[in-house]
């Protein structure tokens, strides 16, 4: 260590270390071309004692389960689904015709609540927005895959459930609509849409959420972020990060490039429920 | 003799499958307490656990065992996250309240998120690994301030509001202090 005064550099290593730097301060440290390892042990101290510290504290500070749990989803890969519907010589199913519906009958109510609840703002959603950052893998429309005969394959199979999408005042839903097909045991789905605004995939990207009636309704399962392009009706398939037990809602939302574990709820632009 | 099993972060660094979610369990309570005491929001605070978890995943090979622990490597991983995203919350806040000034209106402040303080008897509670030694060699003011920045995310000048202090004195004892640190956790590393 150092005498009484610290030098320069290692003023502004504490510095970024404990509060962070301006931009000149950044280009005056880099100026000095201090070596990373120096710099790296001034804030790997800085860690340490943070971790020591915290380690006396015995409180609830537990990360929420379904926070974790969600956490976990996004990390990984996403769960190896069963093999792909056939399209081939299956005819389209009358979705009101399948005793599937039952379930979905029930959810309805609950839905129509968790879709209260879950539209109301959130107290702690009025701060600013979180900056971007880089963007994580996305689900999105892949060109090379026939997403249009694979959802009617689907919808075709017995158990699937077909819930048009109700458009919010969302400027981005003002012409939109279509619907999703969820297939609950295969654990597969597809969302179609028409009209509905395309997004510039550096700003913002479409985020689809499903509520279970099994989960608790603060961490629906993230459905997979999505790109709308310009053109006219686009099928999405749904790419859930965790098993949905019970779904009674699906709900897509903006939000910033890559998605989000936990959505602020600023912006609903459709939502589908059993209940129509 | 068996050969030493590799940390969690190495386990991370080599792609084993299971070792994410190890990761999530094992280091959750230690990012999420943090990221409460830097976030003005709930909300924020679970953006901000998101981000560390990947930023984590991406350096995970950068940790080196001779040089630190596995917790202090995530705790500065967090850190440094959650710095930034203070700082641009700052920049933003800076912006609105120019604009406020320009339509007269007041920008909303930010409710703080509810998190228990630091025990006033720290310094007994500290377990016997080397940062806490190294804390508890801190004089009392030093190790105020550095623990307030640290643990509590404050800036030099909310610690300087809060401890009555000058913002001089409040950066001098946290550069000293943390100098301090990284000089008795390197002498410690050359020892071991």
């Amino acid at each position: 260590m150092s005498a009484a005064r610290p030098e320069r550099w290692e003023e502004l290593a504490c510095d970024a270390a404990l509060v962070g730097l301006d931009e000149a301060e950044r280009a005056e440290l880099a100026a000095l071309a201090v070596p990373d390892d120096d710099l790296l042990a001034i804030e790997l101290a800085a860690g340490e004692i943070a971790a020591a510290a915290l380690a006396t504290v015995s409180d609830d500070a537990s990360l929420p389960p379904m926070l974790g749990a969600a956490i976990v989803a996004r990390l990984g890969p996403a769960p190896a689904g069963p093999p792909p519907a056939r399209a081939d010589g299956v005819a389209r199913r009358a979705p009101k015709a399948s005793p599937a519906w039952l379930p979905w009958a029930l959810a309805a109510a609950a839905a129509i609540l968790a879709v209260y609840g879950w539209t109301r703002p959130r107290p702690e959603a009025t701060a600013p927005p979180a900056p971007s950052r880089d963007p994580e893998p996305v689900a999105s429309i892949d060109a090379g895959r026939d997403t249009f005969a694979e959802r009617a394959a689907l919808l075709a199979r017995p158990g699937a459930a077909e819930l048009p999408w109700k458009a919010t005042k969302d400027e981005a839903a003002k012409a939109a609509s279509g619907e999703v097909v969820w297939h609950a045991e295969l654990q597969r789905g597809f969302m179609r849409f028409r009209g509905l605004a395309p997004n510039d995939p550096t700003k913002a990207q479409y985020q689809l959420w499903i509520f279970d009636a099994e989960r608790d309704d603060a961490y629906p399962v993230d459905g997979g972020v999505f790109d709308v392009g310009p053109g006219g009706e686009v099928v999405v398939p749904i790419e859930a990060k965790l098993k949905v037990g019970r779904a009674k809602l699906f709900a897509v939302t903006v939000e910033k490039p890559g998605g989000v574990v936990v959505s602020k709820r600023e912006r609903i632009v459709l939502t589908a429920a059993p209940s129509g | 003799m068996n050969p030493p099993r590799d940390t969690l972060l190495e386990r991370i660094a080599k792609g084993e499958a299971d070792a994410k979610r190890a990761c999530v369990e094992r280091f959750g309570a230690l990012v999420w307490s943090l990221a409460r005491r830097h976030s003005p929001t709930p909300a924020d605070a679970e953006d901000a656990v998101q981000e560390i978890f990947m930023d984590l995943m991406r350096s995970a090979a950068r940790f080196d065992p001779t040089k630190g622990t596995e917790n202090g490597f995530v705790a500065m991983v967090a850190r440094r996250r959650l710095i930034d995203l203070a700082r641009r919350r700052a920049a933003r806040r800076e912006e609105a309240r120019k604009d406020a000034e320009g339509s007269g209106t007041d920008s909303d402040p930010e409710v703080a998120a509810a998190v228990p303080s630091l025990p006033a008897d720290l310094e007994e509670k500290l377990d016997a690994s080397r940062a806490a030694r190294a804390i508890a060699a801190l004089g009392a003011e030093e190790r105020d301030v550095l623990l307030l920045a640290t643990v509590e995310g404050l800036t030099y000048a909310e610690i300087a509001e809060r401890k009555n202090l000058p913002l001089g004195t409040v950066k001098t004892y946290a550069r000293r202090g943390l100098l301090s640190v990284r000089a008795r956790l390197s002498e410690a590393e050359v020892r071991s």
